[in-house]
């Protein structure tokens, strides 16, 4: 089976540790259809930007919630469906990084807004939806990037 | 995650202790950088042997890093494993800052960085 599904259970707000016990998790149940582990770090990086956004910024009811992530090994691709009961959001699914961005000065050089830079830079293809005051967001990582 | 310190003539060496510098320990890491650097040493090494993985929250850890040093001295990097010198790459910040192969290579060759 090169498929699987996990709900995240967040407790709190900025409840990073159970996006690492998450991605933890994810690790073990794609390594086990054979991936090598270096193909991994691809997919460990999105889904660290996308869970640590909708921890950081979803205004998540913790009650506690839980965050789907649905997954599929399929020709030469990680692809996964990541919903959340977070407020919705802006992919800003052109961002880039340009070297502008990037200050010449070190009081300019910037500390944060790399996170969707990388997600955009590593997949082959974001869909954004809104959905039953849910966001739903598919994702493709082509592997042996 | 801890940090050591190792000093080396001018240089103080930080050995990063830990496997992760992601959003759960970024603010764990600027805490730790900034009481082992309170005597504002010129040059500073980050050794990341180790540590296989960083997201942007960790990237940006390691540039404030970099901003608590006074403007004329450098925060420096050795030993990146390979997903997180990816994270440098794919950021740019590869051009930013100085990043040496080896511990070795940064004592012996400094500003001779490799990537």
């Amino acid at each position: 089976m090169k498929n699987g599904h996990l709900n995240i259970c967040l407790k709190q707000s900025e409840d990073f540790l159970s996006v690492r016990k998450g991605l933890r998790d994810i690790k073990s149940q794609v390594l086990r259809t054979g991936l090598a582990i270096q193909d991994f770090q691809s997919i460990e990086l999105v889904l660290a930007e996308v869970l640590n956004n909708i921890v950081e910024h979803g205004d998540i009811p913790y009650n506690p919630s839980d965050v789907q992530l649905t997954w599929e090994l399929y020709d030469n691709q990680f692809c996964a469906m990541i919903i959340d009961p977070g407020v919705a959001y802006n992919p800003n699914i052109t961002s880039t990084l340009n070297s502008e961005d990037i200050g010449s000065l070190l009081n300019e050089l910037p500390e944060g807004g790399f996170g969707w830079s990388l997600v955009v830079a590593l997949c082959s293809a974001i869909k954004y939806e809104r959905f039953d005051q849910r966001n739903v967001l598919n994702l493709k990582i082509p592997l042996h990037s | 995650m801890h940090i050591s310190q190792e000093p080396f003539d001018e240089t103080l060496v930080l050995h990063v202790h830990g496997n992760r510098i992601d959003a759960a320990e970024a603010t764990n890491f600027k805490e730790l950088f900034r009481s082992a650097t309170q005597e504002m040493p010129h040059r500073v090494v980050l050794n990341l042997k180790g540590v296989d993985f960083i997201d942007s929250s960790g990237l940006g850890a390691i540039v404030s890093a970099m901003k608590m040093l006074g403007p004329n001295d450098r925060l420096e990097l050795c030993h990146l494993e390979e997903a997180v010198q990816k994270v440098f790459r794919l950021t740019r910040m590869d051009s930013v800052f100085s990043i040496y192969e080896t511990l070795d290579s940064a004592l012996k060759e400094p500003d001779k960085s490799l990537m």
